[in-house]
C-alpha cells in the first residue's frame, strides 16, 4: 500500500472525525429507514427472479415423471434446464457489473420495406448509473441525433426544431414506431428482458464465425450467453446475445435479432461493441447536456401533443 | 443458512460501519445513501461469492469501494476518495474498529467514548462543542475565548490523541496492520 505518511494522516483525520460523529449522533433509527427503503428494492427484485424459480422447480418434478418412461428425453432437459440456470447466473453477473460506464459502437440494420435493409452506425454512452445516450447520425445522415433516458424517461434532441422530453412510454413509444425500440437501449433493460422472456444457453464464445472475427480475440475468452424468445410475440427480439467478460462481468458485446416479414419494416438486427470506458461528465447524460440554454423544449405529457411533433433530422 | 437469510443478518450488522466508511470517504449524505444502496444490493446478488471463513465487513467494504470509485469517476467535482489505495486504507481502519468489544457500531464505539474521557481538558471541551454540539470553529473559540486557529489546532490535537488510544485498545485485542 503506497500512501504517504501525510496522506495517512488525512485519512486517519477523516476517519476520527466520521467517528466522532457517529459516536455522538448514532445514525440507528435512520438506518431503520434505510433498511427498509433497501428491503423494498430487495423484494421487488426477488419477485422479478421468482418466476424463473418456480419454472426451475416445476421443470424438475416434470423431468422426473416423465423419467420413469424416457431416459434420454431426461438426460436432454436436464442438460437444457442447467445451460439456462448457468447462463441465468452470467446474465445476473452482467448486471451487477452495470455500474461502469462505458461506450459502445452500435451498428443498426433496419428492413425498410420491399425487403431493402439499411446500416446505420451511431453510438451508445452509457453512464453506470441506468442512463444512457445515443448519438445516431440522423435519418438523413446530416446531423447527428441525440437520444436519451434512463428507466423512466426519454429525450430526443434533433438537428432543428424544439427538443423533446417526457417519460419512457409516450417518447419511447413514439421511437419504436419509428424503428428504434429504445428499450434496448438501457442495458438494465435488456437484461431484465432475456431474463424473465427468453430461454438462455450458454455458448462456445469463439465458434461462431458469423459474430467472432480473428481479429477478435478479447470475445473468445468472455462468456457467451443466447437468449431465445419463449412465447413468438412480433414486437420482442427473437434473440439476444450477450459476450460477458469473466472477470469483470462487463457486456463486451450485445447482439439483438428480430424476425420480420420481407414488406415489414424496422430493426433487424442491433450490434453493440464496447469501446472502452466512457468519461463523459454527469451533463452529457443530460437533455441540457446537448441544447443552447435558448432552444424550446416540449415537454410532452400526453399522446395527442406528439401528433403536432415533426422531427427533422 | 440460506446466502439470502445470512445477508440480512450480516448486512443489518454492517450497515452502520458500511454507512461510516462512505462519510469517511468523503461522501456527503445524498450520495452515501446512493452508494449504500447500491453496495447493499450488489452485495445480495452476489452473497453466494462471499467467503464464509472471512469476515463480512471488509467484503462488503471492497464492493462499496468498486463503487465509489465509479461515482468519482463519473463526478470528478465530488470531493470523495477515489483511489483505491486510500479506500483499502480506510478499510483497513473499519475493520480494526470491528475487532473491539460489543455487538454493534455503537457499543464498539464506547472505546472511543473512554478515550474522550482521557482527553486534556481544553481538548475534550472542544470536542464536545465540536461534534456534540455541532459547532464550528468560530462558534468554539466565541464560546471559550481562543482563536479560530488556536481552536482548530486543538482540535488536530485532541484527534491525534484518540487516534493513538484508539491504537492501543486495539493492540490489546487484536493486531491489525494498516
Amino acid at each position: 500500500m503506497s500512501l504517504s505518511p501525510q496522506q495517512k494522516q488525512e485519512l486517519d483525520d477523516r476517519w476520527i472525525d466520521t467517528l466522532l460523529n457517529e459516536s455522538y449522533h448514532p445514525t440507528t433509527p435512520i438506518e431503520e429507514a434505510r433498511w427498509s427503503q433497501l428491503q423494498a428494492t430487495l423484494d421487488r427484485e426477488s419477485k422479478s427472479i421468482e418466476p424463473n424459480a418456480q419454472w426451475y422447480h416445476l421443470q424438475r418434478w416434470a423431468f422426473g415423471v416423465i423419467a420413469a418412461s424416457i431416459l434420454v428425453l431426461l438426460g436432454y432437459n436436464l442438460f437444457v434446464t442447467n445451460q439456462h440456470k448457468d447462463a441465468f447466473a452470467a446474465v445476473e453477473r452482467c448486471e451487477a457489473a452495470r455500474l461502469v460506464p462505458q461506450e459502445y459502437r452500435f451498428q443498426m440494420t433496419q428492413q425498410a420495406p420491399l425487403g431493402r435493409t439499411r446500416r446505420v452506425n451511431a453510438k451508445l454512452y452509457l453512464d453506470g448509473r441506468g442512463r444512457f445516450v445515443v448519438e445516431h447520425p440522423g435519418w438523413l445522415g446530416l446531423e447527428p441525433l441525440w437520444i436519451g433516458g434512463d428507466s423512466k424517461s426519454r429525450w430526443i434532441v434533433p438537428r432543428m426544431g424544439p427538443a423533446i422530453k417526457g417519460g419512457e412510454t409516450l417518447i419511447g413509444g413514439w421511437l419504436a414506431r419509428r424503428d428504434i425500440p429504445s428499450p434496448y437501449l438501457h442495458l438494465q433493460t435488456t437484461l431484465d428482458r432475456l431474463k424473465q422472456a427468453y430461454q438462455l444457453e450458454l455458448l462456445d464464445a469463439g465458434a461462431d464465425t458469423d459474430s467472432v472475427r480473428a481479429s477478435e480475440p478479447h470475445l473468445a475468452t468472455c462468456q457467451r450467453v443466447r437468449g431465445t424468445i419463449r412465447s413468438q410475440r412480433t414486437n420482442l427480439p427473437t434473440s439476444i446475445e450477450l459476450w460477458i467478460e469473466k472477470d469483470s462481468g462487463l457486456a463486451r458485446r450485445v447482439i439483438v435479432r428480430w424476425e420480420r416479414n420481407p414488406e415489414d419494416r424496422g430493426p433487424l438486427l442491433w450490434q453493440l461493441d464496447d469501446v472502452g470506458p466512457c468519461d463523459k461528465q454527469d451533463d452529457f447524460f443530460t437533455l441540457e447536456g446537448h441544447i443552447e440554454p435558448s432552444r424550446r423544449v416540449l415537454d410532452i405529457q400526453q399522446e395527442q401533443q406528439l401528433k403536432t411533433v415533426e422531427i427533422e433530422s | 443458512m440460506e446466502s439470502r437469510d445470512l445477508f440480512e443478518i450480516l448486512a443489518r450488522e454492517q450497515a452502520p460501519a458500511l454507512r461510516s466508511f462512505l462519510r469517511a470517504a468523503g461522501c456527503d449524505h445524498a450520495t452515501a445513501d446512493d452508494v449504500w444502496q447500491e453496495t447493499m444490493l450488489i452485495a445480495w446478488r452476489r452473497i453466494d461469492e462471499f467467503d464464509r471463513s472471512r469476515p463480512f465487513g471488509p467484503w462488503l467494504r471492497g464492493i462499496a469501494s468498486r463503487v465509489l470509485m465509479g461515482v468519482r469517476r463519473k463526478q470528478a467535482k465530488l470531493e470523495l476518495i477515489g483511489d483505491e489505495n486510500s479506500l483499502e486504507y480506510l478499510n483497513r481502519r473499519m475493520h480494526q474498529i470491528e475487532q473491539l468489544p460489543g455487538d454493534t457500531l455503537d457499543e464498539k464505539l464506547h472505546a472511543l467514548r473512554d478515550c474522550i474521557t482521557l482527553l486534556p481538558a481544553h481538548e475534550r471541551e472542544c470536542v464536545e462543542l465540536r461534534y456534540q454540539q455541532d459547532l464550528m470553529p468560530q462558534g468554539i473559540g466565541e464560546r471559550i475565548g481562543s482563536s479560530v486557529e488556536a481552536v482548530k489546532k486543538r482540535l488536530v490535537r485532541a484527534k491525534q490523541h484518540l487516534l493513538e488510544c484508539l491504537e492501543r485498545k486495539v493492540s490489546a485485542d487484536v493486531r491489525y496492520p494498516v
